[in-house]
């Protein structure tokens, strides 16, 4: 009998604590109160015929068609700068018109998978929703976006288990003015967001040298300029030039000297333009003039003592002839 | 005898001596202050702390409010990063304060930020502060496509997501495969935010909502991708702060959670959330992604021995920085082919990549402008996921010397034809004015 009661209270307490779990909601995470409370059955989400109207910048309806979601309503429609699409349709919860949750169109960037613009769908009397997104709230997302966008409804509500999407065509944006550039969202996405600062490269242009003649000008003109010195030579050796007033003896060596003294000046001045400095070209210079000049007066001072003997014989010889 | 005898015992003294040696290294930098709300945190997140454990970190937890609390003993931080899971903490206890965490961060700690939708106003600003805005209270993420749908689960506010930044700097070559499940509260980073990485986002179909008001427009709104779910940020002092908006992505429930995707259908035997988490920490406490730099050097090509003081316009020259990248400890070559060097005065004159050999150096040869005047080497580097890299050297440019100048050119040989002739033909006249008869 103890044994049969005993187990008779464990089995009220079992059935007790069963019933208690039972009770508790099923915790998922740990401290955060869930938002909504769970659906108590699954909800199906669902939606009617879609109507679809194109608007100009100025607020004419420029098309308009009707149909259900998943049909190409919009096949590649271009959509110029002002102009808007209005999506208009009744969301449906088990059948009923509801006003879920989410309610959004999606425009998708065929070029760029992970850019996509929004738009709230706003609830309207009788149950309809209306969603508009046009040019200017798509640049206000996504920046200078042009291409194909792929557009599609979404719909959910945490009474219904799994939400609805559909698409409704495709719209065709003018491509940006700056071209192929990377387009440039306004907020970041883990997909879209700068990689680096990577800046355009820049090479310094350097200034192009001045344009000089062919060389072939210059020899030209240096030809011209060494023409006298040529002329001169002719013109000597056709006036019989020789050396025989050319003085013998210590005259000779001064002569030579002095000679020499000046071929080492001219050849300094060449030292001084190839490779000198005024600082060792001038001592040198002053040494070889010195030397020059003392060389150049013996010269010509036993040139000219030489001169007046022979002229001094010379005249005795005609006196004697007379 | 005795001496045998006692080497065993020497042998095991000397390895005790080198493993505190170690120890006391590997514990540079890896100091760890966790801060949780309430002390069930440890046990349900066992398992994010135990991988910092694992990584060589020592990970010191208290509570939000201890009395005791101090980052730093007088000018001396205790700390080398500092882990806040108390997203409702409205004060924390001791000597830690708002204006100390901030402080923290700007000394070139890390700081690690969970949130959650009832995120208290101190745990917001925080996030704020470091340019991370966090989406109005009582808003949730939800995704009713994207959701985990695993053992008949139909919570749209717990997302699964693989929204995550393509990184090798956080990630290395294991990405994590499985979505990351998520149940928390948005953040929205402009894109002139530079210092921020959105390292996990929304999937298309998600959306953050306060079912009590009415749904703001985008871009307001933050819906898909620009619902940044966890942000990395790196200060320019290389500080790091990740902020993410759920604490319970860290928890080992969902660590170890199998998922399935409402939507797709797609499941999972194990979600990535242990990947992600373990990925992203070790990033902000600096255990990847970070870059040592040497000095920058610059030299004549046709004198690499010396590093000039200025140089002369039109001069061939060279710039070489040595770049190491530092992961779990080791230090290898880091590979890039965007680091870019400037040769600046006011702007730019010269912006080229430099060249990287493989082995961790970097040089550019260029040619210096032929405009004279003090310019400056200047790197400015921003790779996400890695170290700043901002480097100045400045370098005067001389323009050339009188005797420097390109001679003999060929417009001049008639000029030196003229002098020529005229001194040969002084030095023969001499001859023949003299001596001729």
């Amino acid at each position: 009998m103890r044994k049969i009661s005993c187990l008779i209270c464990l089995g009220l307490l079992l059935c007790v604590a069963q019933a208690q779990d039972a009770a508790e909601p099923e915790v998922q995470a740990s401290s955060e109160p869930a938002a909504d409370s769970p659906p108590k059955k699954a909800s199906v989400l669902g939606v009617d015929s879609i109507l679809v109207t194109v608007y100009a910048a100025d607020g004419k309806k420029e098309s308009t068609k009707q149909g259900k979601l998943d049909e190409a309503l919009l096949k590649a429609t271009a959509l110029r700068s002002g102009q808007y699409v209005e999506v208009s349709f009744t969301p449906l919860l088990d059948g009923a018109p509801a006003k879920p949750q989410q309610a959004m169109l999606a425009a998708a960037s065929k070029a760029h998978p992970g850019l996509t613009a929004y738009a709230v769908a706003k609830a309207q009397k009788g149950g309809s929703h209306v969603a508009s997104l046009g040019t200017a709230a798509i640049e206000k997302q996504l920046g200078s976006l042009g291409g194909e966008l792929a557009l599609s409804l979404l719909l959910g509500d945490p009474a219904a288990p799994l939400g609805v999407s559909g698409s409704i065509g495709s719209l065709l944006l003018p491509e940006a003015a700056t071209g192929s550039a990377a387009p440039k969202p306004k907020l970041l996405t883990a997909g879209h967001q700068p990689v680096n600062n990577f800046k355009p490269n820049i090479a310094h242009i350097f200034r192009t040298p001045d344009k000089r003649a062919p060389a072939v000008v210059s020899l030209a003109f240096t030809g011209l300029a060494l023409a006298p010195l040529a002329l001169l030579v002719l013109y000597l050796g056709a006036l019989g030039v020789n050396f025989a007033g050319f003085p013998s003896g210590t005259a000779g060596l001064w002569a030579l000297l002095f000679h020499g003294g000046i071929a080492a000046l001219l050849g300094l001045y060449a030292l001084f333009w190839l490779r000198l400095d005024l600082a060792s070209t001038l001592p040198a210079a002053l040494g070889l003039g010195a030397f020059t000049a003392l060389t150049g007066y013996k010269a010509l001072s036993a040139l000219s003592a030489q001169r007046a003997a022979e002229a001094k014989v010379a005249a005795v010889a005609v006196k004697k002839a007379n | 005898m005795q001496a045998c005898s006692k080497l065993p015992l020497l042998l095991v003294l000397l390895a005790a001596a080198l493993l505190c040696s170690n120890v006391a290294n590997a514990a540079e930098n890896k100091r760890v202050l966790a801060l949780i709300g309430t002390s069930s945190i440890k046990d349900s997140h066992s398992q994010f702390f135990s991988s910092l454990k694992e990584a060589g970190f020592s990970v010191d937890i208290k509570s939000a409010k201890d009395k005791d609390l101090k980052l730093k003993d007088f000018d001396t931080f205790l700390y080398d990063s500092l882990i806040v899971f108390a997203p409702k903490a409205a004060k924390f206890g001791g000597d830690i304060s708002s204006a100390a965490i901030l402080d923290f961060v700007d000394s070139g700690k890390n700081l690690l930020l969970a949130a959650s939708s009832d995120a208290s106003d101190a745990v917001r600003s925080l996030a704020l502060e470091c340019g991370v805005e966090l989406d109005d209270k009582a808003t949730t993420v939800y995704d009713h496509f994207s959701h985990q749908a695993a053992n008949g689960a139909t919570d749209p506010t717990l997302i699964a997501t693989a929204a995550v930044v393509d990184s090798k700097a956080i990630f290395g070559s294991s990405p994590p495969k499985a979505p990351i499940l998520f149940k928390g509260v948005a953040a929205t980073v402009p894109a002139s935010a530079e210092l921020v990485t959105v390292a996990l986002s929304g999937e298309a179909s998600s959306y953050s909502h306060d079912p009590k008001k009415a749904m703001p427009e985008p871009p307001s709104l933050p819906v898909g991708g620009t619902a940044a779910l966890v942000s990395l940020v790196q200060a320019r002092n290389n500080a790091r702060v990740m902020v993410a908006g759920s604490l319970d992505m860290f928890s080992n429930e969902l660590f170890d959670a199998s998922v399935k995707v409402a939507a797709s259908g797609a499941k999972f035997a194990k979600s990535g959330n242990k990947d992600f988490a373990t990925a992203v920490a070790l990033w902000t406490l600096g255990d990847r992604g970070v870059l040592k730099v040497g000095a920058l050097s610059h030299h004549l090509v046709s004198d690499p021995a010396v590093e000039p003081s200025l140089y002369r316009v039109n001069d061939e020259v060279e710039v070489a920085l040595d770049v190491h990248l530092v992961e779990g400890g080791k230090i290898t070559p880091y590979q890039a082919d965007d680091l870019q060097v400037s040769f600046v005065m006011l702007d730019p004159y010269v912006r080229q990549p430099m060249t990287n050999d493989g082995a961790g150096r970097f040089s550019l040869r260029f040619t210096v402008p032929d405009v004279y005047g003090v310019f400056k080497y200047v790197i400015d580097y921003k790779h996400a996921g890695y170290s700043y890299i901002n480097l100045q050297r400045v370098v005067p440019v001389r323009p050339f010397k009188h005797d420097e100048y390109e001679r003999f050119l060929a417009a001049a040989w008639p000029y030196y034809a003229s002098v020529a002739s005229t001194m040969a033909a002084f030095f023969m006249l001499g001859w023949v004015y003299l001596y001729s008869k």
